[in-house]
């Protein structure tokens, strides 16, 4: 099994993080995954988002079962307009969820603040402690939302690639890595599953579209392009990363290469880059495991 | 720390704006003695009137004996501590804006009123007008915490802005009145003419309160927010249990004299 001598190529996001919290766990996953839903990649998306854990009651501001949920944007602007979107429509329209900020941040974007002209002139804001939020009259009863939610500069696209024997080592790699890397905070895996079948490269033959599949990591596609599929290679797996941090997304590459690299018929973890020339993190993969030992 | 005493016992009101830790602390003794207050209608030093010691360091001013016809003590106050080891008297920490006052006797009227921001605790009892607005104010109370844990007397948050004011015993006559925001909390019983005239805001009650007719019943529900705001009060000391957290409310929509847009919240009471 071979790191390959190369690196990841990461950008600078904005990021927020969003409590939710509701009567029970069911609704709870109910708001989570609908909120960070259709959320893989800013580029048809418009944010990128994820669990980044499940919270028990006693963690919570409200003392209900909870998820933290991180959700990426590539501006300050842009970020605002996802939290409203996905606040407003995914999470004040499941039964029973509460919102909170959960990110003291660089800077604050209006969120409740916002959502709450949904209340038509009936909603109440409340002041606890220093925190301020909204109650905004719904069917079910009352939605509880933040005022402001705390918005910090952060790290997204930290990636690196499985190369496996087959699909189903190469899966099952996948799976490690994920499980692995939810263990670490301040991180989310936006994929399905956390993983990316379908990586892409920049631009296409096609002039009217501005990313196409990764033909080099295509085995089907070996003999026909430059690949970088080596013999003996039949399926790549890709896992994307985004964190708060540098930090946070170092640490969770490297956990996730070593739970990728525990399973059977692995023969060689790689990284997605552009040359070093677009992204403003890079994170070398030999360097990354090294860090561990 | 600095500790002032009374020399003897007062028979005229003094007014003593200059009661302040940020006033007082940090300054040499001599120079607070010769500081000047109203003892009834004449100028006296504050020598003259009490006995000054300083102890150590700190923002923290503490008044020990009868300070009950001591008026506007940590009056307009930013920052620092007062403490009162006995009675107060009226206009304690009016219109302050941060900081903290603990009394653990009994405070007079006006306690807090149009206060801004801070923290006020009488463990005794308190007058009338607590975290009101004065005569001729459009608002009182801008924000805050006011904690009575003994009896309050009338007109407690007429006029309430922002801010919570929680009363541990019973709540006299007219307690919200005019309020147009912020968050009252009664865990004894309730006298007459709550809310009356309110706009907005939240009363929040844990006994049956006798309600004016301009308030009317509109559902029974469990209120997300009270599972912050009830922690919140139950760190801060008050009697908040765990049939409070879990109960249910009913909730009245009022004064519908007016806009209508407050709410008086019920508990209904264990095995609802």
């Amino acid at each position: 099994m071979e790191i390959e001598d190369t690196f990841a190529e990461a950008f600078g996001m904005r990021a927020a993080r969003v409590i939710v919290t509701a009567k029970n766990e069911n609704w709870v996953r109910n708001a989570a995954l609908t909120a960070t839903g259709f959320a893989t990649s800013v580029i048809a998306c418009g944010a990128e988002a994820g669990v980044e854990r499940w919270l028990r009651p006693e963690e919570t501001p409200d003392g209900r079962p909870g998820a933290s949920l991180l959700i990426f944007a590539m501006s300050e602007k842009d970020l605002e307009d996802q939290l409203l979107r996905r606040i407003g429509q995914c999470i004040m329209t499941c039964p029973t969820t509460s919102c909170f900020n959960g990110l003291q941040g660089e800077k604050t974007v209006k969120v409740g603040a916002k959502l709450r002209f949904f209340g038509d002139g009936f909603q109440l804001s409340k002041r606890v402690g220093e925190r301020r939020f909204w109650r905004i009259p719904v069917m079910e009863g009352e939605f509880l939302v933040e005022e402001e939610f705390g918005i910090k500069r952060a790290v997204g696209g930290g990636n690196f690639l499985i190369l496996g024997e087959d699909e189903d080592c190469t899966l099952e790699a996948a799976e490690r890595a994920v499980e692995r890397i939810r263990r670490v905070e301040g991180v989310v895996a936006p994929f399905p599953g956390g993983v990316v079948r379908s990586g892409s490269k920049v631009g296409s033959k096609y002039r009217f579209l501005k990313a196409s599949t990764n033909t080099e990591y295509c085995p089907t596609l070996r003999p026909l392009v430059k690949s970088k599929v080596p013999e003996g290679v039949n399926c790549v797996l890709e896992i994307v990363i985004n964190g708060l941090d540098e930090e946070s997304v170092r640490k969770a590459m490297r956990e996730g290469i070593e739970g990728a690299c525990s399973v059977k018929g692995i023969r060689r973890i790689s990284a997605g880059n552009y040359g070093g020339k677009l992204g403003k993190y890079l994170f070398h993969l030999r360097e990354v495991m090294r860090c561990s030992s | 720390m600095l500790i002032l005493r009374p020399r003897f016992p007062f028979k005229v009101p003094v007014e003593a704006e200059i009661l302040c830790p940020e006033h007082l602390c940090g300054k040499p003794v001599g120079e607070v003695g010769r500081m000047e207050v109203l003892y009834g209608r004449r100028r006296k030093k504050l020598e003259e009137l009490f006995t000054v010691e300083e102890r150590g360091d700190g923002e923290v001013l503490r008044l020990e004996g009868d300070f009950g016809r001591v008026k506007y003590v940590g009056a307009r106050m930013t920052r620092g501590r007062i403490e009162v080891e006995g009675e107060v008297g009226m206009h304690l920490g009016a219109e302050m804006s941060g900081g903290e006052i603990v009394v653990k006797g009994r405070a007079g009227d006006w306690v807090g009123a149009e206060m801004r921001g801070g923290r006020i605790e009488v463990r005794g009892e308190a007058g009338n007008l607590v975290g009101a607005g004065y005569r001729g104010s459009r608002v009182g109370m801008r924000g805050g915490t006011i904690i009575i844990r003994g009896n309050a007397g009338r007109e407690v948050g007429e006029k309430l802005r922002r801010g919570v004011i929680a009363v541990e015993g019973r709540l006299g006559d007219f307690a919200g009145a005019l309020m147009t925001g912020g968050t009252i909390v009664c865990f004894g019983e309730v006298g007459e003419g709550l809310g009356g005239g309110m706009e907005r805001g939240t009363i929040l009650t844990f006994r049956r309160p006798p309600l004016l007719p301009t308030f009317q019943y509109s559902c029974t529900y469990r209120p997300t927010f009270l599972s912050l705001l009830l922690p919140y009060l139950r760190r801060e000391g008050l009697p908040v249990r765990e049939e409070h957290l879990k109960g249910k409310y009913e909730r009245y929509d009022g004064d519908l004299a007016c806009s209508g847009k407050g709410e008086i919240l019920v508990w209904r009471g264990e095995g609802c």
